[in-house]
């Protein structure tokens, strides 16, 4: 298990994190989501130990991660924008292989082959998205116990990025790895992840099993003759997010699913409809509410 | 906890990384080296071995092999800890389950192979080449492969771990190329700077020689050139307290260096990745220092562009250069001309710290040219009188023969006074001659002052020994008139000894003289080295100074030129060879005739009435009959 206690960091007059703590637990595939600027590749920088903390600690399987190349030894690290060693994927193989003792080379070459991807062809010829392609591949083949994923299934065009996630998952399955993503892409994440850790502004709002979270969340498309069961709903719930179109409301709710339709009920609505939230719009919903809300930009 | 992966292999995977590194270190030494070395071993040497040998070595020793070193450390040390300067490199290498120390090691040792390796291979297969061409000289190939071995690494190894320094405080490869550069030439700038307007500003640092060869060994940058000098002739190191010095001083810097790399790369934040300027230090080291001497050129070349207001122009010639140099070097470390007014507090700091240097020197702020020790703390003094001794030239006597190395502080004990109301008196009238003319520097080129310099005044060279066991040296330009009351001092046997060896005899004789024939308008030099007929003119001179009060060393109307012939063991490829072999060369000292040297102007006399064409076309002839002449002087009581 991963465990983030408290974890602040600062660039100079950027506070990146601000006392951030969550918990990734084994064997589940754990999505980080935020704003831009939000502090999620920073984060896990310090997971992987490339950072050394202001305050707080990480604690990989109970140890620490920074400078500790026995705890980092279970991590791998696969970034945004990743520096390649040498100047083939086979060279970077070979780099990973003598770093980590449980790299398969035969297992690497092998998805590079269904992959199409040529082990001796000079990186710097890849396009982006194979160049994400290997880069997964390394980690997949590395063997690490935890695997970090900085965007990336960013670049990764659809057929690839279902490939990817059936690698991932299967590997999950096997009990080979715990990754934790990172991704602007929130339909991909709900596809694969199990929990998510929202951040905003270097600080972490909730990490939440994505079912739970979706429990917990719906949107209300109503209808009724004058604006007081609508006021009266607002009361009764906290409202995410909120726009009319004329007298049909549609509202983001927080609360359970049978006391919203309930209410909408004893208030005689025209029209109805409670619909679940997409991960995407949750993070709207939650965002808005922190003032992350630029819809006037168009205004 | 330990890392999990061997130094020995984390060393392999990080020099397949840098392979065209060693390519190129091992073809430019291998070039440089052996193959320079071969050519030089079979053309053009003549049949000297030696010189062969020193000129199949002499890419280590001139001015190439040190520049190797220079570039080598420079580009090790950058492309080592290049993953320092990138976030992605940093997200990398920073992720991989190795410990920082470990990571610092396989570099460093790694960085220090690229470079030793091939350096090592070069030095051996020179060695080789040169025992191929003649097995005799092994042993002196051995020298001489030894002592390039030990200055190539040792200069290696100052330069590289300063370059790991700065590259440890900057975040930027540029940057650590800038500051490099910076630290390496303010270090030799600031220093000659510094000595320079003490020597120009402060009578105690008249005429003071102020070495460059000295001034170079504080810099990195510049000890591979000496150290090459020094590992060169190693005659140097043996008679050169300096020179020993400094070397000590350089290898614990070189020590004190690497351990302040280590510990700035164990608290080098990862994020300082491309961060360009990432450290306070290293910007009040590269900037403030930088600005602060080229602010000093400026006040000095102001100095000399404004004349009688001079110090009024230093000042705006350090406000000039230390805000122009400040901008400047601020937008090379943020690469943004905005960054020119970054900082301003620190620039004004500077500035001020400048101004306060500056009248240190030009208005002596904190009297120091002035100071006088009480007269009760005097116990003695050493003085030497430059304008009367050395007979004519600036040189020392070692063992009885002339060294040219020449320092004028160890001729101080040429004599010793003991009557402190008679040092008090003389350093009271230094001070006073030092408040007058703190601000007429006599060392810029100003041709009113230099010529009043060398025609009003006189120098005396001090070095006051305190009842307390230190001493401190000063060095005051005096007028002639005062001369007198230092005359029985300047003619005692001991003085006379000391500061005249040649003219007094106290050295061997010279290997030649010559005298110079005025004919009308015309000057001739005739020169005989005939060595019965030099013992004899060195006799008639020797008689003359004895009984002659000794003069100044400059402005005679006759002097005699002695030439003398000095022979080195350790042969170096700019000494000439002799019909024997041996390695050589000239050093001349010129003798004062004056007015009361009876018998060296009835030499000279003779010399100048004698025939053009028997001169030219007879020299045998005269030289027997000079014999005559000379002994004929010689023989009148």
């Amino acid at each position: 298990m991963i465990e983030i206690r408290n974890v602040s960091k600062r660039f100079d007059t950027v506070q990146a994190l601000s006392g951030v703590s969550a918990k990734m637990e084994e064997g589940h595939v754990f999505g980080l989501i935020g704003t831009n600027g939000a502090g999620k590749s920073t984060l896990m920088r310090a997971i992987c130990g490339v950072y050394q903390l202001d305050e707080g600690e990480i604690l990989i399987d109970g140890e620490p991660v920074y400078n500790n190349p026995a705890v980092k030894a279970k991590v791998m690290y696969i970034s945004d924008d990743q520096y390649y060693v040498g100047s083939t994927p086979m060279d970077m193989a070979n780099f990973y292989k003598d770093l980590y003792p449980n790299f398969s080379m035969e297992r690497f070459l092998s998805m590079m082959a269904i992959l199409q991807l040529d082990p001796k062809r000079n990186v710097n010829t890849f396009s982006k998205g194979m160049k994400k392609q290997m880069s997964v591949l390394l980690g997949v083949s590395a063997g690490t116990k935890y695997l970090l994923c900085d965007e990336t299934f960013d670049g990764l065009d659809p057929v690839i990025r279902q490939a990817i996630k059936r690698l991932l998952a299967g590997e999950m399955e096997a009990g080979k790895v715990t990754p934790i993503i990172t991704s602007h892409n929130l339909r991909e994440l709900e596809d694969i992840c199990e929990s998510v850790g929202l951040l905003h502004k270097g600080g972490i709002l909730f990490t939440k099993d994505i079912e739970e979270m979706k429990l917990g969340m719906y949107k209300v498309q109503v209808a009724y003759d004058s604006n007081e069961p609508i006021e009266k709903l607002k009361a009764s719930f906290p409202v995410m997010n909120e726009s009319h179109t004329g007298t049909l409301y549609t509202l983001t709710l927080r609360g359970r699913a049978e006391e919203i339709e309930k209410m909408i009920l004893g208030l005689n609505p025209r029209f109805y409809e409670v619909l679940p939230l997409s991960l995407e719009e949750i993070f709207i919903g939650e965002t808005e509410v922190l003032g992350y809300d630029f819809t006037n930009l168009t205004e | 906890m330990t890392s999990q992966i061997s130094l020995s292999k984390l060393m392999k995977i990080d020099i397949k990384s840098r392979t065209w590194l060693i390519v190129l270190s091992t073809a430019v030494q291998m070039i440089l080296g052996p193959v320079v070395g071969l050519f030089a071993l079979t053309t053009g040497t003549g049949d000297k071995a030696e010189f062969a040998i020193n000129q199949a070595f002499q890419i280590e020793y001139t001015i190439i092999g040190p520049m190797i070193t220079i570039v080598g450390a420079v580009l090790v040390a950058l492309i080592g800890f290049r993953f320092l300067f990138s976030k992605r490199m940093m997200d990398l290498y920073g992720s991989i389950p190795v410990s920082r120390n470990k990571m610092f090691l396989a570099v460093y040792i790694d960085s220090i192979l690229i470079y030793a390796i091939p350096f090592v291979c070069s030095i051996l297969l020179t060695s080789v080449a040169c025992i191929a061409r003649d097995g005799s000289m092994a042993s002196m190939v051995m020298a001489k492969a030894g002592m390039a071995l030990i200055s190539g690494i040792l200069s290696f190894l100052i330069v590289y771990h300063m370059c790991l320094v700065v590259v440890m405080l900057s975040g930027h490869p540029f940057v650590a190329i800038t500051g490099i550069v910076l630290a390496g030439v303010a270090i030799i700038a600031g220093y000659s700077v510094i000595l320079g307007m003490a020597s120009i500003f402060f009578n105690t640092f008249i005429g003071w020689d102020f070495s460059a060869f000295r001034i170079a060994w504080m810099s990195p940058l510049t000890i591979p050139y000496f150290m090459s000098a020094v590992f060169n002739t190693d005659a140097v190191i043996a008679n050169d307290m300096d020179v020993i010095i400094f070397m000590i001083g350089n290898i614990v810097v070189c020590i004190v260096n690497l351990i302040l790399a280590v510990t700035l790369y164990n608290k080098r934040k990862s994020e300082l990745a491309e961060g360009g300027v990432t450290n306070r230090a290293y910007v009040i080291i590269i900037r403030s220092v930088t600005a602060a001497v080229i602010g000093l050129y400026g006040a000095l070349s102001t100095f000399i562009m404004g004349s009688s207001v001079g110090m009024v122009w230093s000042i705006i010639g350090v406000i000039i250069g230390v805000v122009a140099s400040f901008g400047i070097i601020n937008m090379i470390l943020h690469r943004t001309g905005r960054a020119f007014f970054k900082d301003k507090f620190v620039m004004i700091g500077t500035l001020v710290f400048t101004v306060i240097l500056t009248l240190t020197f030009t208005v002596d702020l904190f009297h120091y040219d002035t100071y006088l020790p009480s007269k009760g703390s005097i116990e003695s003094a050493n003085i030497s009188f430059p304008d009367y001794s050395d007979d004519g030239i600036r040189f020392d006597i070692v063992d009885g023969k002339i060294n040219d190395e020449y320092d004028s502080r160890k001729n101080i004990s040429k004599y010793t006074l003991t009557d402190t109301d008679k040092i008090y008196e003389l350093l009271e009238y230094g001070a006073e001659c030092a408040a007058e003319e703190t601000t007429t520097p006599v060392g810029l080129f100003d041709s009113v002052v230099y010529d009043e310099y060398y025609t009003e005044y006189n120098e005396v060279l001090i070095k006051v020994n305190l009842t307390n066991g230190t001493y401190y040296y000063r060095r005051y330009r005096i007028k002639p008139e005062y001369m007198a009351e230092f005359e029985d001092v300047i003619n005692t046997k001991e003085y006379r000894e000391a500061a005249y060896p040649v003219s007094s005899g106290k050295i061997f004789m010279p290997d030649v003289v010559s005298f110079t024939k005025y004919d009308n308008e015309y000057y001739e030099d005739w020169s005989f080295d005939d060595p019965e007929l030099i013992e004899m003119i060195m006799e008639c001179y020797r008689r003359d100074f004895d009984e002659n009060p000794v003069t100044t060393a400059w402005g005679h109307e006759h002097e005699l030129e002695c030439q003398y012939v000095i022979y080195e063991d350790d042969p170096e490829f700019y000494y000439d060879v002799d019909q024997n072999g041996r390695f050589y060369h000239t050093s001349y000292v010129y003798l004062a005739v004056d007015e009361g040297y009876v018998r060296m102007n009835a030499i000279q006399q003779i010399i100048n009435n004698m025939d053009y064409q028997r001169l030219l076309y007879d020299n045998k002839s005269v030289v027997e009959s000079l014999k005559e002449e000379v002994q004929a002087i010689l023989d009148v009581k």
